[in-house]
């Protein structure tokens, strides 16, 4: 840089005539040029060079140039961090230094000198990234299968409003404080907020870019978005302007940016853990098998009051199969919310489970299927029991069904009250329909059995259990053709017909009253319909959101409750037939990780339980216009083992079981002792 | 003469103390925003419980503490160096070694400090929401085998906690000691904490070679036949079996040693529970004793060298 030397003893002659305006800012504007030519050939190397190459390679070998290839990529990532650093080199370069004195002896304004920067450093980002979008855009025009469509359009305004914020906030910062290392961390810790912080909550989630990304439809999804960078840009250029002629300049040190930088980090994984966390309090927990022994095929947990009872198989450590056995389990919660008067016995007649490695000749093993109270308040076990079929131990033939009805004093030992078995029709291969009494408050009454394999001539056998000992069965109902599957549930009887495990594609059910087996043999009932949620509860078609899924619903009289991906909503029924949504508790986009398959579950008016997945959400509905969540507790998928978790309640704790342990939570909203 | 003894020890002893109270008030500040930023982080995630704990402890303990490292290795000789202290550091009687000595203890007693604490405010909040044992789905007769870091610390989740910060400071110090010296080199905290960048990764990226390896271990323990097959050695007996997991274990313990934070993979590991404290005790001569004692000897032409540069 050439500077102008005069004598001290020879005053400055001011200049005769007063510099134009235009030739002061050609000027400056020409100098910025100059001492930007290093960021505008990094720039162009990084954005455009690269990525050119390697898309004309791939032109060269594919013949097709993708619609959004490595040149987004590298925008998207980079873009925001090379405008930053643009924004803040652009006046950290001089500004600060000895050359700022200089700059400021020239008949040029501060002002003028801040506003030349500014916009020659806004016209360098623009032009490196112009440059590469125009590049892009081109080839994608010239070679691409696809044209560019909203989705890219949306893209390339986020990606431009987020390099525009950045440089005007890097820019801004470095005029405040004139040095590079604060303005980078600044404007990266503010764009990191705006990163992050709709993800937080679901009322900034319109301005959060993949949301806008895979919700946009429409050019106006990204208004929100862009009217956030606009107003970031004017406020940066506004103070940048402001702060370029006052003296004063805020000086961060490394400590004051480091300390800046961690509790910016804190304060934003404080507010995602309150988001998504907020744990309910455990109170207890138990696990079921003995030491040293492992459960398995654990059936069903049944309540009455605060007491429990859990029918299970454990099978001992390899030397010690003989520990195996199937067992009931029965416990207390005290009013401390403690696992109390734990009691354990084998269940009576009960064939050992198998175990695929034992030595012993046994060639016969019960596996349990039911375990329920019967309308005298007694316990009932029924299982079924298979004999051993060829060398493989894993395969069993079923032979027998039983039911086992006892009673368990306290401090006393079981009793068995009868014991009833179903013996199959010989010859025939039978399989399961699946554990009928999961989820039932009552004993049914019919068991279910498909006779035959293959998908062809299928039958149902239907077993009464009322028409006393080794009775045969009550109805034998052919089955459709196409592979059919019988599931029985809840006191429900699903058949379906098609590929059963993808969900929503392809699959036709027809669903019957498990109690009521006769409606099977009218061929009028069977109605096939397609599988989907909202066929249980017709009246929510109509309901569904954009990347919600099927609402699933649980029913209280006139409200109801509806659980998606998208949040929890309450509905109201203001006249028969006719639902409308008075109120919703709306996910963030990070508690939507938390979400998979919710359903809800209302425990009385104020409390309603989401159990998924991923974890179980409490809200309290007390106000249905303003549903809140107020608790969280993590829990493993369970379902690609086939299992499923199951809540209970008392009166002021909430009772999980999830495989193989018993965990005593803290009801939300209740005052604990 | 007994006398001049004494005085040779105290005066030793009151520059030793006069080192650490300078490094001391020099460093406090990291010790504080790092504990206050650990601490928030493990004790946030743990008490949010959206996690499992050995999850949220790997979390925070590994990529949070590598940050911590080389949070504290970048200052403490940079900073001098920038602020042109360090000439007057060394005019000072005291040898290299000492002053080099008294801040690498300073960082480890901070680094062991911030976990300490970050660990006992992990343990209060997971107390203050119940300790929750997690249910185990992964393997039925797993939940008991002894061996397993992961499964046990699903039924103690509040010991675990414990034995993995304990293991995990032993590895952060294993890494801080080289980098510590590799940085004196830097001449701006700047340049220091770049430095420290590049080469965390390097170390990160040995390491996911260490895992690539560990799983073919553990592969050839599960089936050996198959690796053989799978590695082109078509024919091979028994022995050859055993000579092959034999040769694959001798990698495994070189590569083990040459990993400073080798101990967070191998706790994890449900195989190596037998030789853990063993490969702990190497780690710790190779990675931290062996530099200090080679520093010590050499300060005063290599490291020297490095900082005079």
């Amino acid at each position: 840089m050439n500077t102008i030397s005069t004598s001290p003893d020879r005053p400055v002659v001011p200049s005769a005539q007063p510099i134009r305006c235009s030739s002061k800012w050609a000027n400056l504007v020409r100098k910025e040029c100059l001492e930007s030519r290093e960021a505008a050939i990094a720039g162009l190397a990084i954005f455009w060079l690269v990525p050119a190459v390697l898309g004309l390679i791939e032109l060269a070998l594919v013949g097709r140039h993708d619609v959004l290839p490595f040149a987004w990529l590298l925008v998207i990532g980079a873009g925001w961090l090379y405008a930053v650093i643009v924004g803040a080199h652009t006046v950290c370069r001089d500004w600060g230094k000895a050359e700022e004195h200089f700059l400021l002896a020239q008949p040029v304004s501060p002002r003028t000198v801040v506003c030349a920067k500014l916009i020659t450093g806004a016209a360098l980002v623009a032009g490196v990234l112009g440059i590469a979008v125009a590049w892009d855009m081109m080839l994608v025009q010239w070679t691409a299968s696809s044209a560019l469509g909203i989705r890219e359009v949306l893209m390339i305004i986020s990606v431009a409003c987020v390099m525009a914020a950045g440089f005007a906030l890097a820019f801004a910062v470095a005029v405040m404080t004139r040095q590079m290392l604060a303005s980078t961390i600044v404007a990266t810790l503010v764009l990191l907020v705006w990163a992050i912080a709709p993800l937080l909550s679901s009322h900034l989630g319109r301005f959060w870019v993949p949301v806008l990304l895979l919700g946009g439809q429409r050019l106006s999804s990204a208004a929100p978005f862009v009217l956030v960078s606009f107003a970031m840009l004017a406020v940066s250029a506004a103070a940048s302007i402001y702060y370029s002629t006052r003296k004063r300049v805020f000086r961060l040190g490394n400590k004051q940016l480091a300390w800046i930088a961690g509790l910016v980090m804190l304060t934003l994984f404080g507010v995602a853990m309150g988001e998504v966390g907020n744990s309910l309090h455990v109170r207890d927990q138990l696990m079921l098998p003995k030491s040293g022994s492992s459960a398995f095929g654990i059936v069903q947990t049944i309540q009455r009051g605060d007491h429990f009872l859990v029918a299970y198989g454990e099978y001992g450590p390899q030397p010690h199969p003989e520990m195996s056995g199937w067992f009931i389990e029965a416990f207390r919660v005290s009013g401390s919310g403690h696992i109390q008067d734990l009691r354990r016995t084998p269940i009576p007649g009960a064939l050992p489970p198998i175990i695929f490695y034992s030595q012993t000749p046994e060639r016969r093993w019960d596996l349990l299927t039911g375990f329920a109270f019967d309308k005298d308040g007694h316990m009932v076990v029924s299982g079924r029991r298979l004999r051993v079929v060829g060398a493989l131990r894993l395969n069993g033939e079923v032979e027998t069904l039983w039911r086992t009805t006892l009673v368990w004093p306290d401090g006393g030992e079981p009793e068995v009250l009868s014991h009833t078995e179903l013996a199959l029709p010989p010859g025939q291969s039978f399989t399961t329909t699946g554990p009928w009494y999961r989820d039932r408050d009552h004993l049914p009454r019919f068991s279910y059995l498909v006779a035959g394999a293959g998908g062809t001539n299928e039958e149902l056998y239907v077993f009464d259990w009322s028409d006393g000992p080794n009775p045969g069965p009550r109805y034998i109902i052919p089955l459709p053709q196409g592979s059919p599957s019988v599931f029985v549930h809840n006191g429900d009887l699903r058949v379906t017909i098609g590929p059963v495990h993808f969900r929503d594609q392809d699959v036709l059910v027809a669903d019957f009253d498990a109690d009521h087996p006769e409606t099977l043999l009218d061929k009028q009932n069977w109605s096939f319909h397609e599988l989907r949620e909202v066929n249980q509860t017709p009246w929510t078609e109509g309901f569904e959101r954009f990347g919600g899924g099927d609402p699933v619903v649980d029913e209280h009289g006139d409200v109801a409750y509806l659980s998606d991906l998208l949040g929890l909503r309450v509905a109201r029924q203001a006249r028969p037939g006719r639902w409308e949504i008075v109120g919703e508790s709306r996910a963030s986009p990070l508690s939507m990780l938390f979400r998979l398959y919710p359903r809800p579950l209302a425990l009385d008016d104020s409390l309603v339980i989401e159990q998924g997945a991923r974890g179980i959400i409490a809200y309290d509905v007390s106000d249905p216009s303003n549903p809140k969540r107020i608790g969280f507790l993590n829990t493993p998928d369970l379902s690609w083992l086939g299992l499923d978790a199951s809540l209970f309640t008392t009166g002021q704790y909430l009772v999980l079981h999830e495989t193989d342990l018993i965990t005593v939570l803290d009801r939300p909203g209740t005052r604990k002792p | 003469m007994p006398d001049v003894v004494d005085r040779t020890v105290v005066r030793r002893r009151s520059v030793w103390t006069a080192l650490l109270r300078k490094e001391w008030c020099e460093q406090r500040w990291r010790f504080f925003l790092a504990t206050v930023v650990l601490a928030g982080l493990l004790a946030g995630l743990l008490r949010a419980q959206v996690v499992p704990s050995l999850e949220a402890e790997v979390l925070i303990y590994g990529p949070v503490g590598l940050i911590l490292v080389i949070f504290l290795a970048a200052g403490p000789v940079a900073g001098e160096r920038a602020d042109r202290t360090w000439e007057f550091l060394v005019v000072q009687p005291v040898t290299r070694s000492d002053v080099i000595l008294a801040k690498w203890a300073m960082g480890v007693l901070l680094l062991t400090g911030t976990m300490v604490i970050s660990t006992m405010a992990g343990l209060v909040a997971m107390w203050s929401r119940g300790i929750r044992i997690m249910p185990f789905v992964h393997e039925f007769d797993a939940r008991h085998s002894p061996e397993a870091f992961a499964t046990w610390s699903t039924i103690h989740p509040a010991l675990s906690l414990c034995a993995f910060a304990a293991v995990g400071t032993i590895a952060l110090a294993c890494w801080l000691t080289p980098l510590y010296l590799l940085l004196t080199r830097a001449r701006n905290e700047f340049a220091a904490a770049l430095g420290g960048i590049f080469l965390t990764i390097a170390v990160l990226l040995w390491l996911t070679q260490f895992i690539v390896l560990m799983a073919r271990i553990n592969y050839v323990d599960a089936a050996g036949a198959n690796m053989i097959v799978k590695t082109g050695i078509a024919f091979v007996d028994d022995a050859g079996v055993n000579v092959i997991a034999w040769v694959v274990t001798a990698i495994w313990v070189v590569a083990t040693i040459l990993n400073p934070l080798s101990p967070f993979l191998l706790i994890l590991a449900p195989r190596y529970a037998t030789g853990f404290g063993l490969v702990l005790l190497v780690d710790l001569v190779v990675w931290v004793v062996l530099p200090l004692w080679w520093t010590c000897r050499n300060s005063g032409r290599l490291i020297g060298k490095w900082v005079d540069a």
